[in-house]
């Protein structure tokens, strides 16, 4: 009986846990968009002034990793693209599709996420070891107001700045490296044009949610640490893996119903 | 008047896992401008989470947190900042921001909520001198001592000017001159401005130099809540203070004095002891201000007595010590509990004290001392040694005294019936006529006018008749059996080498050495006297 009841228990003790995580999200989103009603600007300075440095860390320093992703993933799939598909017309359209809206924001997702929720979940862990969250707390600072809504705000202006900026980089740098390896039936206007204005504004509604999501899941792991310093390295795993799983389904969601 | 509490604790429990309690069913209240602490006698902790869960900042499994009436965990979000505003929170390593520093960690409450834009830089200086951080403020909290970081930590919670500060660890990380400056400034902010304080400390007895009340914490569970006498008379806390003890004890509280007057000084016994050591108890009515609420709960109150105190430790004079009346100067450290003192009793105290002092000295221990043992007036300004010689004496007569005996009580009876018949026999004072009276003091005024004048003789005169004088007095004649005729002889030779004698001059000192002693005598040539010396009638005269 056991070896039935096991599986069952463990599948719906996961369920719970997602849904848990999944309203404990909801709830740090609703805290960072209320807290904007309530401090009426309050803090305003100090909230802009994280938040530049959080985009600077998120967006700015993450551009040559980017770089180096788009152009390496831009230049393979024209290359694959093109020597698959044979046709002109089909070979820029169809490299331009794949690399803009499905490559390129799980791209962006996994650098934020390995640069960023990482450093957001531990950085976050270890202010809760030390009390700073609770000090904060004490002095009437709002967390949602100084922790999520700047970090929120700088994963998203980082993300759709990085998915514009890897855009350009993967298919112009792509088609130019490709090209000076060999030869291509098309120019790289074709490429540029074949994506159409509704799969770039689906790449950008992509990396919002993308965003939005692995900074929600990495704060709400760095939060759920709570006594020992053993605990960060697993909230930061558990921040990587369900922040992935969540990206996941967000893309195929929107790949779905966008 | 009693404080209202502004912050409680009620039912507070506390659990982490399933079942793993570290508070449970926590009722504790801090009312307004006192100073209370928590201390756990045993490892098992909870201190940091209750400190947490009062502070707001941690929900309990079980039971409520109110600020003032309020529950601390039902507020909205404009109420927890009002009430936010009022409790400052000390974390245990002062937890900083680590990439601010330590300027910008003070600064930083009073620039999040927009106040004191103006002096923003002479308020976070003057936070942390306050405090008594001397380190660098320009450095970040990692490089500076975890002293500093406690000392900003405080400093911080102080921004915002709170009325009730709860302080995790308070000694902890702390010297001695950082002790103190933080006792003076727990002491003042709570004295000048009503600041409540909730102090989290391990177990030590300096606490009770700072804190009213002390609550105490064992296994989770609160086993006691009062004042120091009170808990301590619990064995098991008196036990856990006296063996943290072995740690070097908190400087003494330095009581803030006040007016006072001494109104009423009872020594209801005084047993006799050594006579370099008595016992005796003292009850000490004062009247004065104290410097806090009257109706403060109660703590230790000292008294300084200033002044030498003029006990006689003589046996003589044991029964009846009396203490100078000079006696003032009342210092308060905590106020004390204003039942004690009814003031109706009060009054009795001091009548029954009025007596005492009026009343003759006690005869009771009497019977044991010799009859010869009567106290002498002291003499004002006696030889030491001569003093020390006859306390020793003294002392001595006391161990060599017998033990009082217990005696019949009809014999005692009996004794004191004799005294009072030799008390009344004793010849009363008999009232004369007045006329007779009159005639008795012009009679011997009489014999006062017909004495005959003082005349101021000659010097000369004066000194021809002491010559006289010496002579008459050498002429006495010793009573030894000696031949007549011989003593004449002597006497005769004693006159004549006296009579020849330089009489000294007044106007040479003793110690003058220009003229006042006379010139050495010259060995070689001195002519030796053929008699000897106890022969000489001469010496013996003078």
């Amino acid at each position: 009986m056991n070896v039935f009841l096991g599986p069952i228990r463990w599948l719906g003790a996961t369920a719970i846990s997602t849904l848990r995580t999944l309203a404990e999200v909801f709830g740090l989103l609703y805290g960072a968009c209320a807290v904007l009603v309530f401090t009426r600007f309050r803090g305003f300075r100090i909230v802009l002034q994280i938040t530049v440095q959080q985009t600077l860390f998120t967006g700015v320093h993450a551009l040559p990793i980017v770089s180096l992703a788009s152009l390496a993933l831009g230049s393979l799939i024209i290359s694959q693209v093109q020597g698959l598909a044979g046709g002109v017309i089909n070979a820029a359209d169809i490299s331009a599709h794949v690399f803009a809206v499905e490559v390129l924001p799980l791209v962006v997702a996994v650098i934020i996420l390995g640069r960023s929720g990482t450093a957001m979940c531990v950085e976050l862990a270890n202010m809760k070891l030390a009390g700073e969250l609770d000090a904060l707390r004490a002095m009437g600072v709002p967390l949602e107001h100084v922790i999520v809504l700047p970090r929120l705000l700088a994963g998203v202006i980082s993300g759709l700045m990085l998915t514009v900026y890897g855009f350009a980089v993967g298919l112009g740098g792509g088609y130019w490296l490709v090209k000076s390896v060999g030869s291509l039936p098309f120019a790289v206007e074709a490429l540029l044009n074949a994506v159409r204005e509704e799969e770039l504004i689906k790449t950008l509604i992509k990396v919002f949610f993308f965003s939005v999501a692995i900074v929600l899941v990495s704060i709400r792991e760095g939060y759920s640490v709570e006594a020992s310093p053993r605990e960060v390295p697993q909230a930061t795993t558990r921040a990587v893996v369900r922040s992935m799983a969540l990206v996941f389904v967000l893309n195929t969601l929107i790949s779905v119903f966008l | 008047m009693s404080r209202k509490p502004i912050l409680q604790l009620k039912g507070v429990s506390a659990c982490y896992g399933d079942d793993e309690y570290v508070l449970r069913g926590i009722d504790l209240d801090l009312c307004a401008g006192e100073v209370a602490a928590v201390v756990s006698i045993d490892t098992s902790g909870g201190l940091t989470t209750l400190l947490k869960i009062a502070a707001g900042l941690q929900r309990p499994t079980e039971g409520s947190v109110e600020f003032e009436g309020r529950d601390v965990y039902a507020m909205g979000y404009r109420e927890d900042q009002r009430m936010r505003a009022r409790v400052g929170v000390v974390l245990e390593g002062g937890a900083l921001h680590p990439n601010r520093s330590i300027w910008e960690n003070v600064a930083f409450p009073l620039r999040y909520h927009g106040e004191r834009r103006g002096d923003l830089a002479a308020t976070v200086e003057r936070l942390l001198s306050d405090c008594g951080f001397n380190e660098d403020p320009k450095s970040l909290p990692w490089q500076i001592s975890a002293r500093g970081r406690k000392l900003a930590g405080l400093a911080r919670a102080l921004s915002r000017d709170p009325e009730v500060v709860i302080v995790d660890r308070f000694f902890e990380g702390l010297e001695m001159p950082d002790w103190r400056r933080l006792f003076e400034l727990v002491m003042e902010l709570n004295q000048h401005s009503g600041v409540s304080w909730l102090l989290i400390s391990e177990v030590d007895s300096a606490i009770f130099q700072v804190a009213e009340r002390v609550a105490v914490l064992e296994r989770g569970e609160l086993i006691g809540y009062d004042h120091r006498r009170r808990l301590l008379e619990v064995p098991k806390i008196r036990a856990a203070f006296e063996e943290a003890a072995a740690i070097p004890i908190a400087p003494t509280r330095r009581a803030q004095p006040v007016s006072g007057q001494l109104v009423g000084l009872d020594i209801s016994s005084a047993p006799l002891g050594e006579a370099s050591s008595l016992e005796m108890d003292l009850t000490i009515n004062i009247d004065g201000r104290l410097p806090r609420d009257p109706g403060a709960m109660e703590s230790d109150l000292m008294v300084v007595l200033e002044g030498e105190p003029t006990i006689d430790l003589s046996p003589d004079s044991l029964p009846t010590p009396t203490l100078a009346e000079s006696t003032e100067g009342v210092g308060v450290g905590r106020p004390a509990e204003p039942s004690l003192v009814d003031p109706a009793e009060a009054a009795k105290k001091k009548r029954k004290a009025a007596r005492r002092r009026l009343a003759p000295p006690s005869t009771s221990l009497e019977d044991s001392a010799p009859a010869e043992e009567e106290a002498t007036p002291a003499a004002p300004l006696e030889d030491p040694h001569e003093v020390a010689k006859k306390k020793r004496k003294a002392a001595k007569r006391t161990v060599q005294a017998p033990a009082p005996v217990l005696e019949d009580p009809t014999e005692v009876a009996k004794k004191k019936r004799k005294a009072a018949k030799r008390t009344v026999q004793a010849p009363a004072p008999v009232l004369e006529d007045p006329t007779e009276v009159a005639k008795k003091k012009r009679k011997a005024a009489k014999r006062t006018v017909q004495a005959p004048a003082p005349v101021l003789e000659d010097p000369t005169e004066v000194a021809e008749k002491k010559l006289k004088t010496a002579k008459r007095t050498v002429k006495l004649p010793p009573p030894v059996l000696e031949d007549p005729t011989e003593v004449a002889k002597k006497k005769r030779k004693a006159a004549k080498r006296t009579v020849p004698a330089p009489i000294p001059t007044p106007a040479a000192a003793p110690d003058d050495p220009a003229g006042g002693s006379p010139p050495p005598p010259k060995s070689g040539k001195r002519k030796r006297d053929p008699r000897p010396p106890q022969d000489d009638p001469a010496d013996e005269g003078v």
